[in-house]
Order: structure tokens, then C-alpha cells, then sequence
């Protein structure tokens, strides 16, 4: 597996063409993990947009293993780059394995189903495959959408909140969950601004502000 | 209108050997009336009949409103109109008019007990006087200062409405106030006012037709054979003695005025329940394939309006914006009459219900496309987004994600909206189409049962609905599944 590189990532909006990004870098390795903290409005989110292929960036580079993704190519990025959502997203209309199998079986995957049930075995979420994600609790929607997420075998796997949303005992699960991502072998990043989680994960630390990066040292939190 | 009649008119054949002529039944004796239900009766219903058989050619009757019958010629959808039309100075200038077959005057009916019911065209100054629109009789009050009050529904409806004192007088032609004036409450005046002249209309284009007409009903009057026919309805007059120059009045009972005013008496059921139940529930059949029809086409565009709204690029966007507001924001009834009159001077000429089913269904889209909107709309747009990260290309999301979760929520009112375009479908009567309502509204004027056959129709479009209320309630049951389970 292959490491996540963003180079000087630059990303400007609005009228005023204002840098949201203003030359962001860092680097994560294969089973690695990143974790950025922020003000709210210091744009993690769009960093983790831009990373995802969601938001277009409009300068710098992303590379991810041997693809290098220039600016406007973004949409390149769509299906190789896991993201779970501080909303974790499911699609209600579709039971849990459905919601797992949907993207797999889409692009013609031999045997979308095996996996997805082994990744829900894994996070314990085996008697819940023909559940609807209604009737799930907030720490098992999480597990599905992470489920859902590594059931489409991504090259990155993106986190962005993934503690805002649940009960206190459960946030302490999420950390486990990453720590037992990293033996997939890929890297990933942690948005958050839960010190407690960021403290629980053994992990590169950095803060944006003004639209840069920099790495945070141990106290300096 | 029979079955075979309709599919013709579908397929919109001319044939040369057929001599298609227009005419309303509704509410059209003595002139063109159906009795009992599917069976065409009437003095021109006979005269068409006389007429094509001495032009060598199959008579075939063109349902229309009365308001339409010129346009519907003009249009070319019939080679003449036969329905008491009057032979007026305009009407000469934009058609090719026959001889006249009949002429008579004008009559005054009033109230029997009303001591101060008006007697001569001076005394209507004022007064709320009911006729028809766009006759001599209504030319004549506006010109006497009458408070003129004109009806669209049939002849019986100024002789109800005069019986229940909402107006004075009624003054209308001789044939009308005959069969329609004689209630128990009411009496027409002896003295007659004007003369008018029915004639057949061609194309002013097609003065051929309208010469073989004319020497047609020359010979009809030589043989004595029209002047009997007048004899047999009671509409013999001295001055259609004068215009078809004919000085010996026809003899002979008015053997069909009799049995007019036998069978008018008899109820909503003397025509025998068959026939009204068989044409009713040919109305209903039209009716229901026609809402289904529209409704299926308005859905599938009204779908690909909203997809287009909300997901399209900014031009067919707009576009859809555009075709959204002209078509909720004009009356459905001008869209029908555009799409049925207008489009044929462009080269495209729908036959009638193509074109009920094309306005109902473009109109309707427009709803639709609300609605889908709407449902699309109420899907969080980071449900799009979840989608993408996955893979899924834009429409993949769309089909697989989006469009599920908005028919939830777009579907409630389709039902709705299907009832009423049920409802709605009643106004392709005035492409010549005899949907339920027009059957209703044909029997009624032949059998005076209104109160009766109304509740029996009205019955039968909420019979018509049910089904697809059930429908949806078990399809909403089906799409919201998901929601009803318990944590």
C-alpha cells in the first residue's frame, strides 16, 4: 500500500477568490495516521473535501500511491479515497448490507456481498446486515458507514468529526476503530477538534490556521 | 359517439365517400340529440342523413360544442356543420353557406303566473333575459337593452333557470322554445319576433361542396321529402314555406314533437337502464384510459423536468424553469384549445384524444416536476455526496440514492394530483371527445334527469379514484418501510 502526499494544496472561494488553503503539505504513510486540529472555520472540512474529490482545489498536487492529481482533476479521486462523514450518511433507504454492497455492486465487483459482510463481521455488526440503519444506534451507524467505507477497498480513509456525533463511552471506541483500520495498511486522516481523541491516537499531529498546516508538538495543544 | 366512431376519429380519416358533418347532441333536440344513448336522433340528424344519400355519400356525425363547430370545420376535422346555424351577413363573408332549410322567428317565453311578464321586445328593457349565445335572439335583446343572460351548458338550462324565477324571459329560436319552453310553469307567446334561416356551412374554399348541398336540398324540397321531415318534428312554418318556396303546408301528425314530449316526462331510466349504464360506462372507460394515459406521460417528463431543474447545467435548468411556469401558470382549457385549434396551422394536427392526452399530460408535467422537486430537494445533499465519495457516478447517485428517498416524499401528492386530472379530463369534451362528463351532460338533456344521472356520474368518478387512492396508500406503506422500524 502507498502513502498520501499533499503538496502546497491551495483552495480559494468565493468572490474575493480568498485561500480557504493557502499551501497546505504533509505527508502519511501506508498504515499511518494523520490527525488535524482547528478552529471551526479554519477549513478541515474543506481540506477533507478536497481529499475525498468532492471540493476541486486550485493549486498544488494530492498524490495517492502512483496517482498524482493536479488541480481540476479532483474528480479523480471519487471512489479511491474512503470518507466517513461527522454525519455519518447512510442511505436510509437501504439496509445495512445493501448500503455496504451498493458502490461495489455498481461498479461490477465480483463478490460485493462476501466482503461487505466480512467488514461488518469485523466491526461486530454481523446480526445486523438486514437491519434498516434506522433502528441502529449512533456508535453502530458509525460502524456501518466504516463498513461501507473499507467495503469499497479505498487507498485512503478520511475521518472528519468522527467523535461529535455519539455518547461519551462511545468516543473512546473510535479510537480503537482507526488503530484497527491501520492494519489495512493505508493511510489516513483524522479531522477533529476532540482533544481526548487526539491524544488516544498514535498519530502525526497538526493545526490549521490562516489556511496553513503546521505540526503540532506534544504540550503545545 | 360509438366505439368504431371514436377510433375513427383517432385515426382522423377523410374519406371521400363520407360526408362528416358537426353538430353538439348535447342538449340538441329538436336538431341533433341521442335517444335512447349512442343512438344519434334529431330533424338535421335525418337532413345529414337525406343529404349524404343524394351527394352519394355515408353521413358521419362530428361531435363538437356548439362553440366549436366553425373552428372544427375551419380545422378541416368536418366537411360541414348542420346545427342550426343562422345564415348571418359575417358567417357568408368567412364560409360558403347553403340555401336556407328552414326559417322561423324568434320566441318569448315567460313565466305563466308572472303578471308582469314582458309581450314585446320594448318591454325586455331591463329585464334578465336567458338565450344562447351568440344568436340572432341574443343580438336582438342587447339591441332591445335586455340584462342578457347567456348559457353555455344546452338549450334546457334558460328554461330551468326561468322556471326557478332567476330570470324574466327567455327568447330563443322557434325550434328550441318548442321543445324545451313547454313546461307546466311556463308559456311561450304566440307572436314571434325576427326570422332566422338555418343553413348548412362549408369552407369558404369548398364552394363545390357547398353548390352539391344546395342542389341537393332543392331536390329534397321538390320531392316534398324535407318539408314532410319539418312536418314530422312540428317545425313547419310560413316562413319556411316561403324561403323553400312551398306554398301547401305538409300534412301529417308531428308525430316526433309527440313522442318528445311523451318520453320527456318518462325520467331518468325511459330510455331503459342498458343503454344509459352502456354509455356511461363507455364514458368511464375513456375517461380512466385517458387520466392514466396523461398521467403516466406527466410523470415521466414532470420527472425529467425535475432532474433537469436540480441537477441539469444552468441552461436546461432553466429550461425546465421555463416550461414549468407556462405550463401551471396558463389555464389548462387554453393549452387544450391551442394545442387541439392551434397547432394544426403549424402542420401538426392531433386527432382528438391524442391531443386531450398530449394537453393533459404537458400540463400535468408540470405539477409533477413540483412535486419531484420537491422530493428531491427534501434529500440532504450529503446524502450526493456520501454517494460520490463511493464511487458513484452523478446519476448513479441520482438513481440509486437521491431519486429513491425523493419518491417518498414526491409520491402523496401524485395521488392527488391524479384525481384531479380525472376530474380535469372532463374538459377534452371540447376536442370532441365524449368523456364521462360530456356523456352526463348528453343524457341529462335528453332524459331531464339531472339530479339523478349527476349523483350516478358523480359516484362513478369517485369509483374511478378509489383504486388509485388505495394504490398509492400501499406504495407509501412499501416506501416508507425503513421508517417504521423501532429502535
Amino acid at each position: 500500500m502507498s502513502a498520501l502526499v499533499v503538496d502546497a494544496l491551495v483552495r480559494r472561494v468565493g468572490a474575493d477568490r480568498r485561500p480557504v488553503l493557502d499551501g497546505v503539505g504533509f505527508r502519511v504513510g501506508a498504515g499511518e495516521v494523520a490527525v488535524v486540529v482547528g478552529a471551526s472555520g479554519s477549513g478541515k472540512s474543506t481540506l477533507l473535501r478536497c481529499l475525498a474529490g468532492l471540493e476541486m482545489f486550485d493549486g498544488g498536487r494530492v498524490s495517492l500511491g502512483d496517482l498524482r492529481i493536479e488541480p481540476g482533476e479532483h474528480g479523480t479521486l471519487l471512489g479511491r479515497v474512503g470518507l466517513v462523514f461527522q454525519s455519518v450518511e447512510l442511505f436510509p433507504h437501504l439496509r445495512v448490507l445493501e448500503n455496504c454492497t451498493l458502490a461495489p455492486r455498481l461498479r461490477g465487483e465480483a463478490a460485493p456481498e462476501r466482503e461487505a459482510r466480512t467488514w461488518l463481521e469485523r466491526l461486530g455488526l454481523a446480526d445486523r446486515a438486514s437491519a434498516w440503519p434506522q433502528s441502529l444506534s449512533g456508535g453502530e451507524r458509525q460502524r456501518v458507514a466504516i463498513a461501507r467505507a473499507l467495503s469499497c477497498r479505498p487507498a485512503a480513509l478520511l475521518w472528519d468529526e468522527p467523535t461529535s456525533a455519539l455518547d461519551p463511552e462511545r468516543k473512546r471506541e473510535v479510537a480503537e476503530h482507526v488503530a484497527a483500520v491501520r492494519a489495512w495498511s493505508i493511510p489516513q486522516v483524522v479531522v477533529t477538534h476532540d482533544t481526548e481523541l487526539s491524544a488516544a491516537l498514535d498519530a502525526a499531529r497538526y493545526r490549521l490556521g490562516g489556511g496553513r498546516l503546521a505540526p503540532l508538538t506534544a504540550g503545545t495543544e | 359517439m360509438s366505439v368504431s366512431a371514436l377510433l375513427a376519429s383517432v385515426a382522423l380519416v377523410a374519406s371521400p365517400s363520407e360526408l362528416r358533418w358537426g353538430a353538439d347532441a348535447e342538449g340538441g333536440a329538436p336538431y341533433v340529440f341521442e335517444q335512447p344513448p349512442g343512438n344519434l336522433r334529431g330533424f338535421e340528424a335525418e337532413l345529414a342523413g337525406m343529404l349524404a344519400a343524394r351527394l352519394g355519400r355515408t353521413a358521419r356525425h362530428v361531435q363538437g360544442p356548439f362553440a366549436q363547430l366553425l373552428p372544427l370545420l375551419e380545422r378541416g376535422d368536418v366537411d360541414v356543420v348542420i346545427n342550426g346555424i343562422e345564415a348571418t351577413d359575417d358567417r357568408g363573408r368567412a364560409f360558403a353557406l347553403s340555401r336556407p332549410y328552414w326559417a322561423g322567428p324568434e320566441r318569448l317565453t315567460v313565466r305563466r303566473n308572472d303578471p308582469g311578464a314582458p309581450a314585446t321586445l320594448a318591454a325586455l328593457k331591463g329585464r334578465r333575459v336567458g338565450t344562447l349565445p351568440g344568436t340572432l335572439a341574443e343580438r336582438m335583446l342587447r339591441a332591445a337593452g335586455a340584462d342578457v343572460r347567456t348559457y353555455d351548458g344546452g338549450q334546457e338550462d334558460p328554461y330551468r333557470d326561468l322556471a326557478l324565477g332567476r330570470t324574466d324571459a327567455v327568447l330563443l329560436d322557434a325550434p328550441i322554445a318548442l321543445y324545451y319552453g313547454e313546461r307546466p310553469e311556463l308559456t311561450t307567446l304566440q307572436e314571434g319576433f325576427g326570422e332566422l334561416r338555418y343553413v348548412v356551412v362549408a369552407r369558404a374554399r369548398d364552394p363545390a361542396l357547398r353548390d352539391a348541398v344546395d342542389a341537393a336540398l332543392a331536390s329534397l324540397v321538390r320531392d316534398g321529402s324535407l318539408p314532410a321531415l319539418l312536418q314530422r318534428w312540428g317545425l313547419w312554418t310560413e316562413e319556411a314555406g316561403r324561403v323553400l318556396g312551398v306554398e301547401q303546408a305538409p300534412s301529417g301528425p308531428p308525430v316526433e314533437l309527440e313522442a318528445w314530449r311523451a318520453r320527456t316526462s318518462g325520467g331518468m331510466w325511459s330510455d331503459g337502464v342498458w343503454p344509459i349504464l352502456s354509455a356511461l360506462g363507455r364514458g368511464a372507460l375513456i375517461t380512466l384510459f385517458l387520466s392514466v394515459a396523461s398521467m403516466a406521460l406527466a410523470m415521466v417528463l414532470g420527472a425529467a423536468l425535475a432532474l433537469a431543474r436540480v441537477y441539469g447545467p444552468a441552461p436546461l435548468s432553466a429550461l425546465a424553469l421555463a416550461y414549468v411556469e407556462l405550463f401551471r401558470g396558463t389555464p389548462l382549457l387554453l393549452q387544450l384549445i391551442v394545442v387541439y385549434y392551434g397547432l394544426p396551422e403549424l402542420g401538426l394536427k392531433l386527432s382528438p384524444l391524442v391531443a386531450g392526452w398530449l394537453a393533459l399530460g404537458l400540463n400535468y408535467a408540470a405539477a409533477e416536476a413540483e412535486n419531484d422537486r420537491a422530493g428531491l430537494l427534501a434529500v440532504p445533499r450529503t446524502q450526493m455526496d456520501a454517494a460520490r465519495v463511493l464511487g458513484l457516478g452523478r446519476w448513479q447517485a441520482v438513481r440509486h440514492v437521491i431519486a429513491p428517498q425523493a419518491l417518498r416524499v414526491a409520491l402523496p401528492p401524485v395521488t392527488n394530483d391524479f384525481i384531479a386530472l380525472l376530474k380535469d379530463s372532463s374538459l377534452v369534451s371540447v376536442v370532441t371527445v365524449t368523456e364521462l362528463t360530456k356523456t352526463y351532460g348528453t343524457l341529462a338533456a335528453s332524459t331531464r334527469a339531472y339530479l339523478g344521472l349527476g349523483l350516478l356520474v358523480g359516484a362513478i368518478y369517485l369509483l374511478l379514484g378509489l383504486p388509485f387512492a388505495r394504490l398509492s396508500r400501499w406504495v407509501e406503506t412499501r416506501l416508507a418501510q425503513h421508517l417504521e422500524v423501532q429502535r
